[in-house]
């Protein structure tokens, strides 16, 4: 049993990698995979084993995700706001530093997932009605906040936040699967990958400092990793509520935050919108992402499987802080030694075609219309995040229509 | 890349953007997806958009979450479908058209539904 659950542990690993690395596969589709043979599957192993491989599958993901993100300007739908830090330090040649940051944040994330998961096992079921009710309110006050501190361009800010908004309502009412993928893939992967194309942007050689040698102040620390905790546990537990709302929430309460603390952040959201999402499970019987779905169809939760979920949690998470860096530097040494222009015209086809297989011909269209709003907002020079309103204004409607 | 080309970059831009959402609202308000028999509705066609002509036999309101669970019957079969709504007025003898998202919950086949439409026809 124990060699089944290891064997578990590590093929999770292994495929969160894959999905990580590979634009447009998603955790989610695994998970819907698994579920469709579930049947055959548990005639030959126990629940537990593919819990534990989904555990594994899905922290790793949110650890790895970030070096094509970074590195190739390749998003999904989780970590699409890393593009923006991220490309401006690799054209610096600090992209290997950028994911360390982000990993910083992951790592973060698993002991805030440690200290959350007893307040989540035993107040979650109470507050859960009450938060839900003031949820679309700290929302619309994010998004006051988001315009009212642009610094460039307030009337820009505004008009760019309408149209994604109106983008972001248009595209998720459109019959398509999937319809994130093309919004956000056009809006920050493909939109930046073309401005690099038009400026001609060359890649330097990239530094790849240890891991003493990247640092960051005490005080930036904390402020990134306060903003994630007062963000993330609320959208590990809403419907309609992600890593994206909970990454510009947490940088709007804490103010100014820069690039390095912004990876901070985001990595120490995505690991903890995951991670608590399995503790939700458990206390209120409600699944916030795929891989909860389909926990939730494989096994009914005991707290002794809550337990050992943590503990997968935080191995998984340990090896692929590892894993990641081992990767990030194999990136770093390569994406400067290619052309980048071709290396981005490379990416957009994929991108496209990845868009096409999964959102059809419609998500397509969206994808090209999202590119136009994204390009218009670096032209504009606003602040890229003003771009979600594409996903707060449709997350506000859905809790108060 | 200088100032002026810049502003026409943003000009031609935002007046495409403009143009494409438009185009867009005016799809997704338009576009039914393929009409199907509930028979059909299986984990084949998980996360596709839908839309089936049927009656809504069943109709369970839970009161604190704007939340409804209906059943849908045609000639071939029924189908559980879940709607966000606050509130919603059916007659169980007309026929609607009903579009949604197929999902799988608890092993059974589900629609989660966006629109409900009188079936005039």
């Amino acid at each position: 049993m124990i060699l089944e659950l290891v064997i578990a542990l590590l093929l999770g690993i292994l495929i969160g990698t894959i999905t990580g690395l590979t634009p447009g596969i998603h955790i989610n589709l695994v998970s819907a995979i698994l579920l469709g043979l579930s049947a055959s599957l548990l005639a030959l192993v126990s629940p537990l084993v593919l819990v534990i491989f989904l555990v594994s599958m899905a922290m790793t993901h949110t650890f790895v995700d970030y070096v094509p993100s970074i590195f190739l300007g390749a998003p999904d739908e989780e970590n699409f706001l890393s593009i923006l830090p991220g490309h401006e330090m690799l054209i610096k040649g600090e992209a290997y530093s950028a994911v360390v940051y982000t990993l910083y944040g992951s790592l973060s994330g698993l002991l805030i997932i440690l200290i959350f998961s007893p307040l989540f096992f035993f107040f979650l079921p109470i507050i859960y009605p009450y938060a839900e009710r003031i949820m679309p309110f700290i929302l619309i006050l994010t998004c006051f906040f988001l315009i009212y501190f642009e610094k460039s361009s307030r009337l820009w800010a505004v008009l760019i936040f309408t149209i994604s908004s109106l983008l972001g309502i248009a595209t998720l009412n459109l019959p398509i699967k999937e319809p994130l993928l093309p919004l956000f893939t056009g809006l920050f992967g493909v939109s930046s990958l073309i401005t690099s194309i038009t400026k001609k942007q060359t890649i330097p050689p990239q530094k790849i400092k240890t891991l003493k040698e990247i640092t960051l102040p005490k005080t930036s620390f904390f402020k990134a990793i306060f903003a994630s905790i007062i963000a993330s546990p609320l959208c590990s537990f809403l419907p309609g509520m992600g890593s994206g709302q909970a990454a510009v929430i947490g940088s709007e309460v804490m103010g100014d935050l820069d690039r390095k603390e912004f990876l901070v952040l985001l990595g120490a959201i995505n690991t903890i919108v995951t991670g608590l999402s399995f503790i939700t499970l458990y206390t209120i019987n409600k699944s916030r992402t795929g891989v909860a779905v389909a926990i939730k169809e494989i096994i009914q939760l005991s707290v002794k499987d809550l337990f050992i979920i943590t503990g997968i949690i935080f191995i998984s998470g340990i090896v692929s802080f590892f894993v990641t860096i081992f990767i990030a530097k194999y990136f770093a040494k390569f994406v400067s030694k290619v052309n980048y222009q071709i290396l981005s015209i490379i990416i957009i086809l994929i991108l496209f075609s990845v868009v096409f297989y999964f959102s059809s011909f419609l998500g397509f269209l969206a994808m090209l219309i999202s590119t136009c709003v994204g390009l218009t907002c670096i032209y504009a020079g606003v602040r890229r995040t003003h771009m979600m309103g594409s996903l707060l204004v449709s997350t506000i409607l859905y809790y108060l229509l | 890349m200088n100032i002026r080309k810049m502003k026409t970059n943003l000009k031609i831009c935002l007046v495409l953007s403009l143009f494409g959402i438009l185009l867009l609202i005016f799809l997704s308000s338009h576009l039914i997806p393929p009409r199907d028999s509930i028979i059909n509705l299986t984990e084949k066609e998980l996360d596709n958009s839908v839309a089936i002509y049927g009656r809504i036999s069943e109709m369970k309101k839970f009161e604190e979450s704007k939340f409804y669970i209906l059943t849908i019957t045609d000639k071939t079969g029924s189908i559980t479908g879940t709607l966000n709504s606050k509130n919603l007025s059916i007659n169980k003898t007309q026929e609607y058209l009903i579009i949604g998202k197929i999902t799988k919950y608890e092993n059974e086949t589900q629609i989660i539904i966006g629109k409900i439409i009188e079936n005039d026809s």
